[in-house]
Protein backbone atom coordinates (compact mmCIF):
# COMPACT_ATOMS: atom_id res chain seq x y z
CA UNK A 1 0.00 0.00 0.00
CA UNK A 2 2.81 2.33 1.02
CA UNK A 3 4.72 1.44 -2.15
CA UNK A 4 1.64 2.15 -4.29
CA UNK A 5 1.15 5.49 -2.59
CA UNK A 6 4.77 6.50 -3.19
CA UNK A 7 4.51 5.44 -6.84
CA UNK A 8 1.38 7.53 -7.26
CA UNK A 9 3.00 10.58 -5.69
CA UNK A 10 6.03 10.13 -7.96
CA UNK A 11 3.83 9.80 -11.02
CA UNK A 12 1.85 12.92 -10.14
CA UNK A 13 5.04 14.86 -9.44
CA UNK A 14 6.55 13.88 -12.80
CA UNK A 15 3.25 14.67 -14.52
CA UNK A 16 3.04 18.06 -12.84
CA UNK A 17 6.65 18.83 -13.79
CA UNK A 18 5.90 17.93 -17.39
CA UNK A 19 2.78 20.06 -17.56
CA UNK A 20 4.68 23.01 -16.16
CA UNK A 21 7.69 22.49 -18.42
CA UNK A 22 6.99 25.58 -20.43
CA UNK A 23 4.52 28.18 -21.54
CA UNK A 24 4.00 30.01 -24.79
CA UNK A 25 2.28 33.38 -24.85
CA UNK A 26 0.52 34.69 -27.92
CA UNK A 27 0.95 38.46 -27.84
CA UNK A 28 0.05 41.71 -29.56
CA UNK A 29 1.12 45.32 -29.27
CA UNK A 30 -0.71 47.98 -27.23
CA UNK A 31 -2.64 49.25 -30.26
CA UNK A 32 -4.12 45.85 -31.12
CA UNK A 33 -7.81 46.42 -31.80
CA UNK A 34 -9.28 43.20 -30.40
CA UNK A 35 -9.80 43.27 -26.66
CA UNK A 36 -10.43 39.63 -25.88
CA UNK A 37 -8.60 36.33 -25.69
CA UNK A 38 -7.94 34.48 -28.92
CA UNK A 39 -8.60 30.81 -29.51
CA UNK A 40 -5.96 28.33 -30.59
CA UNK A 41 -7.76 27.85 -33.92
CA UNK A 42 -7.71 31.58 -34.72
CA UNK A 43 -3.98 31.73 -33.99
CA UNK A 44 -3.30 28.55 -35.97
CA UNK A 45 -5.12 29.88 -39.03
CA UNK A 46 -3.32 33.23 -38.86
CA UNK A 47 0.09 31.51 -38.85
CA UNK A 48 -0.90 29.35 -41.81
CA UNK A 49 -1.87 32.46 -43.79
CA UNK A 50 -5.54 31.47 -43.75
CA UNK A 51 -8.45 33.81 -43.03
CA UNK A 52 -8.62 34.41 -39.29
CA UNK A 53 -10.73 37.24 -38.02
CA UNK A 54 -11.98 38.29 -34.61
CA UNK A 55 -14.70 40.91 -34.25
CA UNK A 56 -14.21 41.83 -37.89
CA UNK A 57 -10.45 42.30 -37.51
CA UNK A 58 -8.32 40.16 -39.82
CA UNK A 59 -5.40 38.73 -37.85
CA UNK A 60 -1.91 38.88 -39.35
CA UNK A 61 0.97 36.80 -38.07
CA UNK A 62 4.46 38.02 -37.20
CA UNK A 63 6.84 35.08 -36.99
CA UNK A 64 10.17 34.68 -35.23
CA UNK A 65 13.62 33.64 -36.38
CA UNK A 66 14.87 30.16 -35.58
CA UNK A 67 14.52 29.86 -31.86
CA UNK A 68 13.39 27.14 -29.50
CA UNK A 69 10.16 29.04 -28.85
CA UNK A 70 9.37 28.82 -32.56
CA UNK A 71 9.66 25.04 -32.56
CA UNK A 72 7.48 24.80 -29.45
CA UNK A 73 4.92 27.28 -30.78
CA UNK A 74 4.42 25.43 -34.06
CA UNK A 75 4.26 22.08 -32.32
CA UNK A 76 1.83 23.18 -29.58
CA UNK A 77 -0.36 25.73 -31.37
CA UNK A 78 -0.16 25.05 -35.11
CA UNK A 79 0.30 21.29 -34.65
CA UNK A 80 3.18 20.93 -37.12
CA UNK A 81 6.88 20.17 -36.99
CA UNK A 82 9.45 22.40 -38.66
CA UNK A 83 9.77 19.90 -41.56
CA UNK A 84 5.99 19.95 -42.02
CA UNK A 85 5.98 23.76 -42.03
CA UNK A 86 8.73 23.78 -44.67
CA UNK A 87 6.61 21.48 -46.80
CA UNK A 88 3.49 23.59 -46.19
CA UNK A 89 5.10 26.87 -47.26
CA UNK A 90 6.85 25.19 -50.18
CA UNK A 91 3.45 24.10 -51.45
CA UNK A 92 1.97 27.55 -50.89
CA UNK A 93 4.84 29.58 -52.34
CA UNK A 94 5.67 27.49 -55.40
CA UNK A 95 2.01 27.10 -56.36
CA UNK A 96 1.43 30.84 -55.99
CA UNK A 97 -1.08 30.47 -53.16
CA UNK A 98 0.69 32.41 -50.42
CA UNK A 99 3.85 33.47 -48.65
CA UNK A 100 5.02 32.91 -45.08
CA UNK A 101 4.49 35.72 -42.56
CA UNK A 102 7.18 38.36 -41.96
CA UNK A 103 9.80 37.51 -39.37
CA UNK A 104 11.00 39.52 -36.37
CA UNK A 105 14.76 39.34 -35.89
CA UNK A 106 14.59 39.25 -32.07
CA UNK A 107 12.38 40.19 -29.14
CA UNK A 108 13.16 43.91 -29.45
CA UNK A 109 12.30 43.87 -33.14
CA UNK A 110 9.12 41.94 -32.37
CA UNK A 111 8.04 44.57 -29.83
CA UNK A 112 8.91 47.35 -32.26
CA UNK A 113 6.91 45.82 -35.10
CA UNK A 114 3.91 45.08 -32.89
CA UNK A 115 3.93 48.49 -31.21
CA UNK A 116 2.15 50.27 -34.08
CA UNK A 117 0.15 47.37 -35.41
CA UNK A 118 -3.59 47.05 -34.95
CA UNK A 119 -3.94 43.51 -36.30
CA UNK A 120 -0.61 41.66 -35.92
CA UNK A 121 0.00 38.89 -33.42
CA UNK A 122 3.15 37.00 -32.48
CA UNK A 123 4.39 34.73 -29.70
CA UNK A 124 7.00 34.67 -26.95
CA UNK A 125 8.27 32.15 -24.49
CA UNK A 126 6.77 32.39 -20.99
CA UNK A 127 10.22 33.24 -19.64
CA UNK A 128 10.73 36.22 -21.97
CA UNK A 129 10.10 39.82 -20.97
CA UNK A 130 6.60 40.79 -22.09
CA UNK A 131 6.62 44.44 -21.04
CA UNK A 132 4.72 46.54 -23.57
CA UNK A 133 2.87 43.51 -24.95
CA UNK A 134 -0.70 42.27 -24.49
CA UNK A 135 -1.06 38.57 -23.76
CA UNK A 136 -3.89 37.16 -25.86
CA UNK A 137 -3.50 33.46 -25.13
CA UNK A 138 -1.42 31.14 -22.95
CA UNK A 139 -0.44 27.61 -23.91
CA UNK A 140 1.26 25.37 -21.36
CA UNK A 141 3.13 22.30 -22.42
CA UNK B 1 -3.62 34.22 -81.46
CA UNK B 2 -4.86 36.98 -83.80
CA UNK B 3 -6.32 39.89 -81.88
CA UNK B 4 -5.09 38.53 -78.57
CA UNK B 5 -2.14 39.52 -76.46
CA UNK B 6 0.72 37.13 -77.23
CA UNK B 7 2.21 35.13 -74.40
CA UNK B 8 5.52 36.95 -74.45
CA UNK B 9 3.86 40.27 -73.63
CA UNK B 10 2.24 38.86 -70.51
CA UNK B 11 5.66 37.58 -69.47
CA UNK B 12 7.46 40.82 -70.21
CA UNK B 13 4.80 42.87 -68.44
CA UNK B 14 5.05 40.79 -65.28
CA UNK B 15 8.84 40.82 -65.29
CA UNK B 16 8.81 44.57 -65.82
CA UNK B 17 6.50 45.10 -62.88
CA UNK B 18 8.74 42.99 -60.68
CA UNK B 19 11.77 44.98 -61.72
CA UNK B 20 9.81 48.17 -61.14
CA UNK B 21 9.13 47.04 -57.62
CA UNK B 22 12.83 46.40 -57.15
CA UNK B 23 13.70 49.87 -58.39
CA UNK B 24 11.10 51.33 -56.08
CA UNK B 25 13.27 49.89 -53.28
CA UNK B 26 10.74 47.23 -52.37
CA UNK B 27 12.38 43.99 -51.28
CA UNK B 28 12.39 41.11 -53.74
CA UNK B 29 12.19 37.76 -52.01
CA UNK B 30 13.89 34.92 -53.86
CA UNK B 31 13.20 31.26 -53.18
CA UNK B 32 14.01 28.18 -55.18
CA UNK B 33 13.53 24.50 -55.72
CA UNK B 34 14.97 21.77 -57.87
CA UNK B 35 15.09 18.12 -58.78
CA UNK B 36 18.02 15.97 -59.83
CA UNK B 37 16.46 12.86 -61.33
CA UNK B 38 17.89 9.78 -63.01
CA UNK B 39 15.46 7.61 -65.03
CA UNK B 40 15.88 4.29 -66.76
CA UNK B 41 13.25 2.51 -68.84
CA UNK B 42 13.91 -1.09 -69.87
CA UNK B 43 12.18 -0.84 -73.21
CA UNK B 44 13.63 -0.50 -76.68
CA UNK B 45 11.27 2.38 -77.42
CA UNK B 46 11.51 6.06 -76.53
CA UNK B 47 9.20 7.23 -73.76
CA UNK B 48 9.65 10.98 -73.49
CA UNK B 49 6.61 11.24 -71.24
CA UNK B 50 8.29 8.93 -68.78
CA UNK B 51 11.39 11.10 -68.81
CA UNK B 52 13.76 9.10 -70.96
CA UNK B 53 14.87 8.37 -74.47
CA UNK B 54 15.97 4.81 -75.16
CA UNK B 55 17.36 2.44 -72.59
CA UNK B 56 20.22 4.56 -71.27
CA UNK B 57 19.94 6.23 -67.89
CA UNK B 58 18.56 9.70 -68.54
CA UNK B 59 19.24 12.58 -66.15
CA UNK B 60 18.26 15.53 -68.31
CA UNK B 61 14.55 15.05 -68.99
CA UNK B 62 13.27 15.41 -65.44
CA UNK B 63 16.05 17.42 -63.76
CA UNK B 64 15.45 21.11 -63.25
CA UNK B 65 15.95 24.15 -61.04
CA UNK B 66 13.29 26.77 -60.35
CA UNK B 67 13.46 30.28 -58.97
CA UNK B 68 10.59 32.20 -57.44
CA UNK B 69 10.70 36.01 -57.21
CA UNK B 70 8.11 37.84 -55.16
CA UNK B 71 7.90 41.54 -54.57
CA UNK B 72 5.43 43.86 -52.92
CA UNK B 73 4.01 46.62 -55.09
CA UNK B 74 2.55 48.50 -52.18
CA UNK B 75 -0.62 47.92 -50.20
CA UNK B 76 -2.40 44.73 -51.25
CA UNK B 77 -0.49 44.41 -54.56
CA UNK B 78 2.45 42.15 -55.35
CA UNK B 79 4.24 40.76 -58.40
CA UNK B 80 5.46 37.19 -58.64
CA UNK B 81 7.51 35.37 -61.25
CA UNK B 82 8.55 31.73 -61.23
CA UNK B 83 11.19 30.58 -63.69
CA UNK B 84 12.07 26.99 -64.54
CA UNK B 85 15.45 25.98 -65.89
CA UNK B 86 15.18 22.40 -67.14
CA UNK B 87 18.32 20.40 -67.83
CA UNK B 88 17.16 19.94 -71.42
CA UNK B 89 17.13 22.70 -73.99
CA UNK B 90 14.07 24.90 -73.62
CA UNK B 91 12.62 28.07 -75.06
CA UNK B 92 12.11 31.32 -73.18
CA UNK B 93 8.39 30.64 -73.24
CA UNK B 94 8.94 27.35 -71.40
CA UNK B 95 11.27 28.95 -68.84
CA UNK B 96 8.52 31.24 -67.52
CA UNK B 97 6.52 28.84 -65.37
CA UNK B 98 4.17 31.57 -64.28
CA UNK B 99 4.19 35.25 -63.44
CA UNK B 100 1.45 37.61 -62.43
CA UNK B 101 0.40 40.68 -60.57
CA UNK B 102 -1.70 39.90 -57.54
CA UNK B 103 -4.25 41.96 -55.66
CA UNK B 104 -5.04 40.59 -52.22
CA UNK B 105 -7.11 43.07 -50.23
CA UNK B 106 -7.61 40.52 -47.45
CA UNK B 107 -7.01 36.85 -46.68
CA UNK B 108 -10.37 35.93 -48.22
CA UNK B 109 -9.79 37.13 -51.76
CA UNK B 110 -6.95 37.10 -54.25
CA UNK B 111 -7.15 38.31 -57.85
CA UNK B 112 -4.22 37.52 -60.17
CA UNK B 113 -3.57 38.65 -63.73
CA UNK B 114 -0.78 37.39 -65.96
CA UNK B 115 0.36 33.84 -66.55
CA UNK B 116 -1.34 31.87 -63.80
CA UNK B 117 -1.13 28.19 -62.94
CA UNK B 118 -4.23 26.25 -63.87
CA UNK B 119 -5.57 24.26 -60.90
CA UNK B 120 -6.53 21.37 -63.18
CA UNK B 121 -5.53 18.25 -61.25
CA UNK B 122 -4.67 17.95 -57.56
CA UNK B 123 -0.91 18.46 -58.07
CA UNK B 124 -0.98 20.39 -61.38
CA UNK B 125 0.25 23.55 -59.75
CA UNK B 126 3.16 21.65 -58.19
CA UNK B 127 4.13 19.67 -61.25
CA UNK B 128 7.62 21.20 -61.39
CA UNK B 129 8.21 21.08 -57.63
CA UNK B 130 9.05 17.48 -56.74
CA UNK B 131 9.53 18.44 -53.08
CA UNK B 132 5.77 19.08 -52.87
CA UNK B 133 4.64 15.51 -53.60
CA UNK B 134 5.56 11.99 -52.66
CA UNK B 135 6.42 10.61 -56.11
CA UNK B 136 9.62 11.00 -58.10
CA UNK B 137 7.22 11.74 -61.00
CA UNK B 138 3.51 12.45 -60.87
CA UNK B 139 1.39 9.47 -62.01
CA UNK B 140 1.79 9.50 -65.78
CA UNK B 141 -1.59 7.92 -66.52
CA UNK B 142 -3.35 10.95 -65.03
CA UNK B 143 -0.95 13.85 -65.39
CA UNK B 144 -0.13 13.27 -69.06
CA UNK B 145 -3.80 14.06 -69.74
CA UNK B 146 -3.52 17.63 -68.45
CA UNK B 147 -3.57 20.02 -71.42
CA UNK B 148 -3.71 23.20 -69.32
CA UNK B 149 -0.53 23.77 -67.31
CA UNK B 150 -0.87 27.50 -67.18
CA UNK B 151 -2.99 30.12 -68.86
CA UNK B 152 -2.48 33.74 -69.73
CA UNK B 153 -5.42 35.45 -68.17
CA UNK B 154 -7.09 35.89 -64.84
CA UNK B 155 -7.52 33.91 -61.63
CA UNK B 156 -9.96 34.82 -58.88
CA UNK B 157 -9.45 32.92 -55.63
CA UNK B 158 -11.86 33.05 -52.74
CA UNK B 159 -11.06 31.48 -49.35
CA UNK B 160 -13.66 31.17 -46.60
CA UNK B 161 -14.19 29.26 -43.39
CA UNK B 162 -17.25 27.05 -43.83
CA UNK B 163 -18.22 24.69 -41.03
CA UNK B 164 -15.18 22.82 -39.71
CA UNK B 165 -13.03 23.51 -42.76
CA UNK B 166 -11.83 26.01 -45.33
CA UNK B 167 -13.57 26.28 -48.68
CA UNK B 168 -11.55 27.61 -51.59
CA UNK B 169 -13.05 28.48 -54.95
CA UNK B 170 -10.84 29.49 -57.87
CA UNK B 171 -12.16 30.75 -61.16
CA UNK B 172 -9.73 30.93 -64.08
CA UNK B 173 -10.21 32.43 -67.53
CA UNK B 174 -7.80 32.98 -70.38
CA UNK B 175 -5.78 31.29 -73.08
CA UNK B 176 -2.62 29.25 -73.31
CA UNK B 177 -0.12 27.47 -75.45
CA UNK B 178 1.77 24.26 -74.83
CA UNK B 179 4.56 22.91 -77.01
CA UNK B 180 5.78 19.36 -76.59
CA UNK B 181 8.52 17.70 -78.57
CA UNK B 182 8.94 13.96 -78.63
CA UNK B 183 10.48 11.41 -80.89
CA UNK B 184 9.42 7.93 -81.79
CA UNK B 185 11.62 5.35 -83.47
CA UNK B 186 11.90 7.17 -86.79
CA UNK B 187 9.93 10.35 -86.18
CA UNK B 188 10.42 13.70 -84.49
CA UNK B 189 7.14 15.28 -83.52
CA UNK B 190 6.34 18.71 -82.16
CA UNK B 191 2.84 19.10 -80.83
CA UNK B 192 1.67 22.67 -80.36
CA UNK B 193 -1.57 22.96 -78.46
CA UNK B 194 -3.33 26.31 -78.45
CA UNK B 195 -6.02 26.83 -75.87
CA UNK B 196 -8.44 29.72 -76.07
CA UNK B 197 -11.56 30.80 -74.23
CA UNK B 198 -10.62 28.61 -71.28
CA UNK B 199 -12.94 28.91 -68.31
CA UNK B 200 -12.49 26.71 -65.25
CA UNK B 201 -13.66 26.43 -61.66
CA UNK B 202 -11.83 24.57 -58.91
CA UNK B 203 -13.49 23.94 -55.55
CA UNK B 204 -11.61 22.50 -52.60
CA UNK B 205 -12.56 21.85 -48.99
CA UNK B 206 -9.83 21.35 -46.41
CA UNK B 207 -10.63 20.11 -42.92
CA UNK B 208 -8.02 20.67 -40.18
CA UNK B 209 -5.19 20.49 -42.72
CA UNK B 210 -5.37 16.70 -42.96
CA UNK B 211 -8.32 16.05 -45.21
CA UNK B 212 -8.81 17.67 -48.61
CA UNK B 213 -11.42 17.02 -51.21
CA UNK B 214 -11.51 18.98 -54.45
CA UNK B 215 -13.08 19.08 -57.85
CA UNK B 216 -12.39 20.90 -61.08
CA UNK B 217 -14.36 21.50 -64.22
CA UNK B 218 -13.32 23.48 -67.27
CA UNK B 219 -14.21 24.13 -70.83
CA UNK B 220 -11.83 25.43 -73.51
CA UNK B 221 -11.34 25.67 -77.22
CA UNK B 222 -8.37 23.55 -78.20
CA UNK B 223 -6.44 23.52 -81.43
CA UNK B 224 -3.52 21.16 -81.89
CA UNK B 225 -0.89 21.28 -84.61
CA UNK B 226 1.39 18.30 -84.98
CA UNK B 227 4.52 18.73 -87.07
CA UNK B 228 6.02 15.35 -87.80
CA UNK B 229 9.47 15.02 -89.30
CA UNK B 230 9.55 11.51 -90.69
CA UNK B 231 13.02 10.24 -91.48
CA UNK B 232 12.98 7.52 -94.09
CA UNK B 233 16.02 5.32 -94.55
CA UNK B 234 17.98 5.48 -97.76
CA UNK B 235 16.82 3.25 -100.59
CA UNK B 236 13.99 1.12 -99.39
CA UNK B 237 10.95 3.41 -99.65
CA UNK B 238 12.18 6.54 -101.33
CA UNK B 239 14.41 5.13 -103.98
CA UNK B 240 16.93 7.81 -102.98
CA UNK B 241 20.42 6.82 -101.92
CA UNK B 242 20.47 9.05 -98.80
CA UNK B 243 18.15 9.20 -95.80
CA UNK B 244 15.23 11.56 -96.45
CA UNK B 245 13.32 13.65 -93.95
CA UNK B 246 9.74 14.54 -94.78
CA UNK B 247 7.79 17.22 -92.94
CA UNK B 248 4.19 16.16 -92.33
CA UNK B 249 2.11 18.91 -90.70
CA UNK B 250 -1.26 17.96 -89.29
CA UNK B 251 -3.77 20.41 -87.87
CA UNK B 252 -6.31 18.97 -85.51
CA UNK B 253 -9.04 21.37 -84.64
CA UNK B 254 -10.47 19.77 -81.55
CA UNK B 255 -13.09 22.43 -80.98
CA UNK B 256 -14.40 22.42 -77.43
CA UNK B 257 -12.73 20.39 -74.70
CA UNK B 258 -14.28 19.63 -71.34
CA UNK B 259 -12.21 18.55 -68.33
CA UNK B 260 -13.45 17.12 -65.07
CA UNK B 261 -11.56 16.05 -61.98
CA UNK B 262 -12.34 14.89 -58.50
CA UNK B 263 -9.64 14.14 -55.97
CA UNK B 264 -8.89 13.70 -52.31
CA UNK B 265 -5.81 13.90 -50.13
CA UNK B 266 -5.33 12.71 -46.55
CA UNK B 267 -2.26 13.31 -44.38
CA UNK B 268 -2.92 12.32 -40.80
CA UNK B 269 -0.79 10.77 -38.07
CA UNK B 270 1.81 9.84 -40.66
CA UNK B 271 -0.67 8.04 -42.92
CA UNK B 272 -0.82 9.36 -46.48
CA UNK B 273 -3.51 8.80 -49.06
CA UNK B 274 -4.18 10.50 -52.34
CA UNK B 275 -6.51 9.65 -55.20
CA UNK B 276 -7.88 11.31 -58.32
CA UNK B 277 -10.21 10.53 -61.17
CA UNK B 278 -10.00 12.70 -64.27
CA UNK B 279 -11.91 12.76 -67.53
CA UNK B 280 -11.49 14.67 -70.77
CA UNK B 281 -14.15 15.06 -73.46
CA UNK B 282 -13.50 16.86 -76.71
CA UNK B 283 -15.60 17.62 -79.76
CA UNK B 284 -13.17 16.43 -82.43
CA UNK B 285 -11.98 13.04 -83.54
CA UNK B 286 -8.38 13.14 -82.38
CA UNK B 287 -8.92 12.84 -78.65
CA UNK B 288 -12.67 12.58 -78.05
CA UNK B 289 -12.33 10.86 -74.69
CA UNK B 290 -9.77 9.85 -72.09
CA UNK B 291 -9.98 8.93 -68.42
CA UNK B 292 -7.37 8.51 -65.73
CA UNK B 293 -7.27 7.37 -62.13
CA UNK B 294 -4.73 6.70 -59.41
CA UNK B 295 -4.68 5.83 -55.72
CA UNK B 296 -1.61 6.23 -53.53
CA UNK B 297 -1.14 5.08 -49.93
CA UNK B 298 1.93 5.68 -47.80
CA UNK B 299 3.17 5.91 -44.23
CA UNK B 300 5.74 8.25 -42.71
CA UNK B 301 8.11 6.25 -40.51
CA UNK B 302 10.50 8.80 -39.06
CA UNK B 303 12.65 10.01 -41.96
CA UNK B 304 11.38 7.23 -44.23
CA UNK B 305 8.18 7.17 -46.29
CA UNK B 306 7.30 3.98 -48.14
CA UNK B 307 4.40 4.38 -50.57
CA UNK B 308 2.52 2.46 -53.22
CA UNK B 309 0.54 3.74 -56.20
CA UNK B 310 -1.83 2.08 -58.62
CA UNK B 311 -2.49 4.18 -61.69
CA UNK B 312 -4.82 3.62 -64.63
CA UNK B 313 -5.61 5.24 -67.95
CA UNK B 314 -8.48 4.08 -70.12
CA UNK B 315 -11.42 4.87 -72.30
CA UNK B 316 -8.94 6.27 -74.82
CA UNK B 317 -10.64 7.17 -78.05
CA UNK B 318 -9.28 9.08 -81.00
CA UNK B 319 -6.39 9.07 -83.39
CA UNK B 320 -3.56 10.53 -81.30
CA UNK B 321 -2.74 7.47 -79.17
CA UNK B 322 0.07 6.07 -81.28
CA UNK B 323 2.04 2.89 -80.75
CA UNK B 324 5.75 3.80 -80.44
CA UNK B 325 6.72 1.17 -83.01
CA UNK B 326 3.64 1.03 -85.25
CA UNK B 327 2.08 4.51 -85.39
CA UNK B 328 -0.93 3.41 -87.39
CA UNK B 329 -4.67 3.45 -86.89
CA UNK B 330 -4.82 -0.29 -86.29
CA UNK B 331 -2.50 -0.08 -83.30
CA UNK B 332 -3.93 2.89 -81.40
CA UNK B 333 -3.64 2.71 -77.63
CA UNK B 334 -6.83 1.91 -75.72
CA UNK B 335 -5.57 2.07 -72.16
CA UNK B 336 -2.86 1.21 -69.71
CA UNK B 337 -2.01 0.86 -66.06
CA UNK B 338 0.94 0.72 -63.72
CA UNK B 339 1.77 -0.12 -60.15
CA UNK B 340 4.59 1.70 -58.46
CA UNK B 341 6.19 1.14 -55.06
CA UNK B 342 8.52 3.87 -53.80
CA UNK B 343 10.66 4.75 -50.81
CA UNK B 344 11.53 8.31 -49.76
CA UNK B 345 14.05 9.59 -47.25
CA UNK B 346 13.70 13.07 -45.73
CA UNK B 347 17.25 14.38 -45.46
CA UNK B 348 16.99 17.44 -43.24
CA UNK B 349 14.25 20.00 -43.80
CA UNK B 350 15.08 20.87 -47.39
CA UNK B 351 15.88 17.67 -49.26
CA UNK B 352 13.93 14.50 -50.01
CA UNK B 353 15.63 11.52 -51.63
CA UNK B 354 13.27 9.31 -53.62
CA UNK B 355 13.49 5.92 -55.23
CA UNK B 356 10.66 4.53 -57.32
CA UNK B 357 9.91 1.57 -59.51
CA UNK B 358 6.99 1.41 -61.95
CA UNK B 359 5.69 -1.66 -63.70
CA UNK B 360 3.79 -0.24 -66.68
CA UNK B 361 1.40 -1.84 -69.15
CA UNK B 362 -0.01 -0.30 -72.32
CA UNK B 363 -2.93 -1.85 -74.18
CA UNK B 364 -3.51 -1.38 -77.91
CA UNK B 365 -6.35 -2.11 -80.31
CA UNK B 366 -4.18 -4.88 -81.68
CA UNK B 367 -3.63 -6.86 -78.49
CA UNK B 368 -0.63 -8.71 -79.87
CA UNK B 369 1.23 -5.40 -79.78
CA UNK B 370 0.54 -4.61 -76.11
CA UNK B 371 3.60 -3.37 -74.25
CA UNK B 372 4.99 -3.95 -70.80
CA UNK B 373 8.01 -2.13 -69.43
CA UNK B 374 9.70 -1.15 -66.19
CA UNK B 375 10.69 2.37 -65.13
CA UNK B 376 13.31 3.03 -62.44
CA UNK B 377 13.74 6.48 -60.92
CA UNK B 378 16.10 8.02 -58.39
CA UNK B 379 15.53 11.62 -57.44
CA UNK B 380 16.74 14.30 -55.04
CA UNK B 381 14.10 17.01 -54.65
CA UNK B 382 15.08 20.11 -52.74
CA UNK B 383 14.01 23.64 -51.83
CA UNK B 384 16.11 26.63 -50.88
Amino acid sequence: MKRTFISLVLLLTVGAQRSAAGEILVVSGPNFTVKKELTKEQVRLAFLGKPASVDGVQLHALDRKEHSVKTNFYKQVVGRTSVEMKAYWSEQVFTSLGYPPPVAADLNDLKKQLSDSKDEISYVDGSENTSGLNVLMRVSY
Amino acid sequence: MTGKLPTRYWSIATLALTLFAQNASAAVEIRGFGSATAVKVDSPFNWPNYGTHGQAVDVSNSSKVGLNFNSSLGDDFSATVQLIFPAYESSVNQILDWGFVSWKPNQNFNARAGRVLAPVWLYSQSRNVGYNYVWAKLPEEVYSLNPLNSINGLSLLSTNIVGPGILQAELIAGEGEDIKSDDFVSQNRTTKTQISSALGLALSYNVNDWFLVRGFAATANVKAEIDTALTLPAGSLTGISVATTLGVPTVLNLTTAKLFEIGTKIDRDGYLFSSEYVRILTGGTSEPRASGFYAMAGKKLGHWTPHFTYSWQGDLQGSIWYHPQYPAVTTLQTGGHSWSPGLNYQMGENIVLKSEYSNSYQDYANASQNLKFNVYRLSADFIF
